[in-house]
């Protein structure tokens, strides 16, 4: 099966400390140039369930496709640091504090996408 | 060990630590780097005041689409914002923050002696900045005190960051809350955790 191109490939390419991102919708945040971010994350306590992460982040890290507005997000790549990758998924650092995770999370690494 | 001011530059210099835009001489103290507050003042709405508002809210169930249409500008007049005694605030440092992961800094962002003496709060809580963080900081600011205090928006340097080295490479989290376990999630049964 051919994986698409914008993955991160696995072994190998995964290296922790560099930047990668994450499927998300987004909303504008509360400030001008801050977007209002919502990513899925696996649950730790049951790993075929996902979290609904909200965070707020400054617009530069997210690589948004159209214009949000509030209740009609659009969808966006969020930029997450890379901590750990390990049977198949990833812990991710967020660039702010997310509800209800903090400031890392655990996604599939599947999920993790190339610039 | 917290960064004194030649070695906070040392540490902007190697890329260890990214302030946008890069701070003058001025900003720096003998322990810390002021920071400047930015020019996007909120507040939250006077109506949520109001009697028989049902203002409460849900700790473990906050929907922040729901809050953020709560707030709303506060006025620059003359290229001054006052804040009143009692008045809540919320705005961002001008600059934006960086700490790359592999940095091993770390900081917390305080509010500044001369203002504190006025009854001026500037952050109320969770001060620290962690490895990984990027952004500008949010500033949560409460007047206390009996003067109306004005800020000059992108001037006046209202906070201070405090650097700090972290031993170790930031991993705690993923090796307490995963310690001995093949993926973050736990050990696959019949599996020995990887050590």
């Amino acid at each position: 099966m051919t994986k698409p191109r914008n993955r991160v490939n696995g072994r190998g390419q995964s290296k922790a400390g560099r930047f990668v991102y994450v499927h998300c919708s987004v909303e504008p945040g509360m400030f001008k140039d801050e977007l209002l971010v919502f990513a899925d994350a696996v649950d730790p306590s049951s790993p075929d369930e996902s979290i609904e992460v909200q965070l707020l982040v400054d617009a530069f890290l997210v690589k948004v496709s159209g214009t949000p507005e509030r209740g009609r997000p659009v969808e966006g790549r969020l930029r997450v640091g890379l901590a750990d990758v390990r049977g198949g998924y990833a812990t991710v650092v967020l660039p702010q504090p997310g509800i209800p995770v903090g400031e890392f999370m655990v996604v599939r690494e599947n999920a993790l996408l190339a610039d | 060990m917290i960064l004194c001011d030649y070695k906070i530059k040392e540490a902007i210099e190697k890329g260890e630590l990214v302030v946008t835009p890069a701070p003058v001489a001025s900003q720096y103290d003998s322990t810390a780097l002021n920071l400047r507050v930015g020019d996007d003042f909120r507040k939250w709405r006077e109506a949520l005041k109001a009697p028989g508002f049902d203002g409460s809210i849900d700790l473990d169930h906050v929907h922040l689409s729901e809050l953020l249409p709560l707030t709303e500008p506060v006025e620059v007049v003359n290229g001054i914002v006052t804040i009143a005694p009692g008045d809540f605030v919320l705005v961002r440092s001008l600059e934006r923050v960086s700490f790359p992961l592999k940095s091993k800094l770390a900081a917390r962002v305080e509010g500044r002696s001369t203002l504190a003496r006025l009854g001026f709060s500037v952050h109320i809580t969770a001060p620290t900045i962690h490895a990984g963080f990027d952004g500008r900081i949010t500033l949560e600011i409460l007047n206390h005190g009996p003067f109306a205090i004005k800020l000059r928006p992108n001037q006046s340097e209202i906070c201070q960051l405090i650097i700090e080295c972290v031993k170790g490479i930031p991993k705690r989290q993923v090796q307490t809350r995963f310690l001995g376990q093949s993926t973050p999630l736990g050990t696959p049964k019949g599996k020995t955790p990887r050590k």
